[in-house]
């Protein structure tokens, strides 16, 4: 259970403290409320390269002094850009942790986004986009983005299109900057060997001082429904072919999610909700019995979204040498129909909440995870959720899961994805 | 606005030490079966992490059989007696708890991580799988097109194919580190059930193995089980492997027309880790291309010349040698550009001493990132693996700082004049670029 304290600033900036004396290593995290889905054509990409800017100095901090700082003090930082947010953290041994605070305060504001440092940083996200697209898989993953949403910026991958990477002007990331980076719409979790009086003390010497800057704009797109399948299909050299089908479901906040999440675990083991966790336990679930075991496939997953915006529930496999790949896309969408004829077994249940429960308990190993569970849950709607958390999925019912497979797991509802590796005659479908 | 004018620079660096220090709980013993024990026990998480390591990797195979360690590893949840896959996936799950086998050159690996008040649960499992494992046909079949698939993969990565090569270059074909150890598609191939069998019969031994803990368990009751861990399997501790890695100043493009980026891998033939000079050569390395981001190489190669996002170096200091490899994925064009410019911060290390700065900050990251490692339970359980594994003493954790703290700039001047030349080094680079040098 997690008790943390909460506290606004004047300025908007929200606080959450969670004591944890078991080392001393504090954790803290920023999250602002910006991501891809804040984007459109034309910036695609902006929110993952203010990201990258924020390390590149600032009135006071050179570039490279983050990373520095926080090393000669043996701790380790990093940053994250999600369809939904953008946040930073600093793990550092307890007598230095303040250090965070005053570089996520100054850089809230005070980033410096100097011109020279924006034309260096293009080539640095075009060689890092281009890394990805030495995947088949992250090619698939673009094509499947932009089938699955025709009107929804959740359409494009959060590093963003080559055209926009090569053109965004150091104007407009620097607007995006200001729109997005302040006290209002953002989070700052603090989890450690603090005491809270002391560290909201730190806290509002650093931050109470920035003005509460403005409100950024809604997002106003919304995703019309898919009234039929729609197919995609990648042919270009790799190894083997690989299929992803996706299905629309709700945002996050939306009651069908628990349901959901118990149906995921059913179909290829529970899963850890924060930074660290256990090792996939998928071997007994339904997915790997109906398509590993049964050697139409040498592996197999699945995952949902869970985001601000409806988004996906995806599966994805790699066909075995040998299979024709419509013999395995048959089998999947065969085993993912059963779960909406049918309701789970209480044994399946009963294994899918064990699972969910220790992933649970591994997710709160160390300052670190705890401080991301709480900064999670509090940007996808409250951090209290996090508490009720097991409390929602050992109140799912087997025929709700039924329910939500019934719903959402329909053919007119999916997106199939093919990667085909056209240097693989026999792992072609025409 | 921000009040502040001053640089955020006034940090004393003063390391606290940990407020129950590991080594004043961790436990180290060796049972009557020759399993060498390291426990750690800590009741501020309810999980409890597991590694293990034992001599059947793919140095303990026969030419010819290139990937049986791997096979083996991964093919002992496949089956044991009493059980079948499907059961022994069943029964862990169901606990909530998960684990992998696996071997690389050294070493036959596990990993577990489960819940504390099912640990003997835990514990009986993996007993099995690694006692009396069956080795099913069909399991044997299905892992046999899995592990093929991989190969693919393999081949279709220029990360993979450079690094390969490298080590390749590095090492003599017949020694396990010049090679990866999952084999080949021709020696998965021909692997079968009296392979197997026989591999494990005669590398599955207790003696010499490794076992950690970390987390909410009882010790007397994880003593107990596993000193009946492969009881009655006779034979010595496997033997050592040395090999020298001679430098190979050569260069290799694997053409890979269809990807977009070119992935490049310098190497250096380095030391084993328990060479006097590890401790000097990998802190120098760590200011050449790990330090922050990715030390002098990041600065230069990403952050001055925009050539890479993903450039470091690393020093591979392994159990009986050790390899130095740079890497970084560019674009084509930038492929000799970045090659020069490693190899220049390669040469200035070598040439002028590391400024007080860099040495105060590495020094100063080395000795503070120990206890944030040991915040965790994987982070403890891996840690006493690793003093054991490389035989650095329980109390590695209390030493270090005086350790370190006896480092010399001169002493990272001298290790990388000794191993980092760059005129020495093996250059491989795969990706849309033409064959040939």
């Amino acid at each position: 259970m997690s008790d943390a304290i909460e506290t606004r600033l004047d300025n908007g900036l929200k606080v959450l403290l969670q004591p944890s004396h078991h080392a001393p290593v504090v954790s803290t995290w920023i999250w602002y409320k910006v991501g891809s889905r804040n984007e459109r054509s034309g910036i695609t990409g902006i929110s993952h390269w203010v990201e990258h800017m924020l390390f590149k100095g600032t009135e006071r901090l050179a570039k490279g002094d983050v990373f520095r700082l926080i090393a000669r003090h043996g701790g380790h930082n990093n940053a994250f850009t999600s369809e939904d947010f953008t946040c930073y953290f600093e793990t550092l041994p307890a007598v230095a942790w303040k250090l965070a605070l005053e570089i996520e305060a100054d850089r809230m504001v005070n980033a410096s986004f100097a011109p020279d440092e924006v034309a260096s940083e293009r080539t640095v996200i075009l060689a890092e986009r281009n890394g990805s697209e030495n995947s088949p898989g992250f090619q698939l993953s673009e094509e499947m983005g932009a089938a699955s949403f025709r009107v929804h910026p959740y359409r494009w991958s959060v590093i963003g299109n080559a055209c926009d990477l090569r053109t965004i002007t150091r104007d407009e990331l620097y607007h995006h900057y200001r729109t997005y980076y302040a006290p209002t719409n953002a989070v700052l979790v603090i989890a450690g060997d603090i005491e809270p009086e002391a560290a909201l003390a730190e806290v509002r010497e650093r931050f109470a001082g920035i003005a509460p800057g403005p409100s950024p704009p809604p997002v106003t797109a919304e995703e019309p429904p898919q009234w039929g399948e729609r197919r995609v299909a990648v042919r270009r050299p790799g190894s083997a072919a690989n299929l992803h089908v996706a299905f629309h479901i709700p945002a996050v906040s939306h009651p069908d999610i628990y349901p959901l999440i118990l149906m995921d675990a059913i179909l290829s083991g529970g899963k850890s909700v924060s930074w660290s966790g256990g090792g996939y336990m998928g071997r007994s679930a339904r997915l790997y019995r109906a398509l590993v075991q049964k050697e139409l496939a040498t592996s197999v997953g699945s995952g949902l979204r869970a985001s601000l915006d409806p988004n996906l529930f995806s599966v994805s496999l790699t066909v075995r040498d040998g299979v024709a790949p419509e013999t395995a896309e048959a089998a999947l969408l065969a085993e993912l129909a059963r779960m909406g004829e049918e309701p789970p077994t209480e044994i399946e249940i009963v294994k899918a909440l064990r699972q969910s429960e220790a992933q649970f308990a591994y997710g709160r190993d160390g300052v670190t995870s705890q401080a991301f569970a709480l900064g999670y849950f509090e940007h996808l709607g409250d951090w209290r959720n996090l508490n009720h958390h097991m409390e929602r999925l050992l109140a799912v019912t087997a025929a709700e899961v039924q329910r939500v497979a019934a719903t959402y797991l329909t053919e007119s509802g999916r997106i199939v994805g093919w990667f085909f590796p056209t240097n693989r005659r026999d792992q072609v479908m025409k | 606005m921000n009040q502040r004018s001053s640089r955020p620079s006034g940090h004393p660096v003063t390391h606290s030490s940990p407020r129950r220090p590991l080594t004043a709980t961790a436990r180290r013993e060796v049972l009557e079966n020759g399993v060498i024990l390291l426990t750690h026990e800590a009741r501020d998480s309810p999980s409890v992490a597991i590694r293990a390591s034992l001599r059947a990797g793919s140095a303990e195979e026969e030419p010819g059989h290139a990937g049986l360690a791997s096979f083996t590893a991964r093919m002992l949840r496949r089956g044991m007696e009493g059980r079948g896959a499907e059961e022994i996936a069943d029964a862990v799950e169901s606990l909530g708890a998960s684990f992998s086998l696996w071997a690389g050159s050294e070493e036959a690996a596990l990993s577990a991580k489960c819940l504390g008040a099912d640990v003997e649960a835990v514990l009986d499992l993996l007993r099995g799988c690694l006692e009396a494992p069956t080795f099913p046909q069909v399991e044997i079949h299905r892992m046999r097109g899995e592990t093929l698939t991989s190969l693919r993969e393999m081949e279709d990565s220029t990360r993979t194919q450079a690094d390969l090569r490298a080590h390749a270059l590095l090492y003599p074909p017949e020694h396990p580190y010049s090679r990866a150890s999952v084999g080949t598609k021709e020696s998965v191939e021909a692997i079968d059930r009296d392979a197997l069998v026989g591999f494990h019969a005669t590398c599955y031994r207790p003696v010499g193995m490794i076992v950690s803990l970390a987390g909410d368990f009882d010790s007397d009751v994880v003593r107990r089980h596993l000193g009946a861990w492969l009881r009655g399997r006779a034979g010595e501790r496997a033997s050592d492997h040395p090999v020298t890695p001679r430098a190979a100043p050569t260069r290799v493009n694997l053409s890979m027309p269809h990807k977009t980026q070119a992935d490049i891998v310098l190497a250096l033939p380095a030391i084993p880790r328990q060479h006097p000079d590890y401790q000097a050569l990998n802190m120098a390395n760590l200011i050449l291309g790990s330090l922050g981001l990715m030390g002098r190489l990041g600065e230069r190669v990403r952050d001055q010349q925009g050539m890479a996002y993903s450039v470091q170096s690393r020093l591979s200091a392994r159990l009986w040698a050790g390899d130095w490899m740079a890497n970084a994925g560019v674009h084509p064009d930038n492929v000799e550009p970045a090659i020069a410019s490693i190899r220049a911060e390669v040469r200035r290390l070598r040439e002028e001493p590391v400024t007080a700065t860099e040495f105060d900050d590495a020094r100063a990251n080395m000795i503070g990132a120990m206890p944030l490692r040991l915040e965790t339970n994987d982070g403890r359980a891996g840690y006493l693996l690793n003093t054991e594994y490389y035989g650095l003493g329980l109390d590695y954790m209390e030493r270090y700082p005086e350790i370190i703290g006896s480092l010399t700039p001169e002493d990272l001047t001298r290790a990388a004049r000794l191993y980092l030349d760059p005129d020495q080094v093996a250059v491989v680079v795969a990706g849309p670029v033409g064959d040939g040098a």
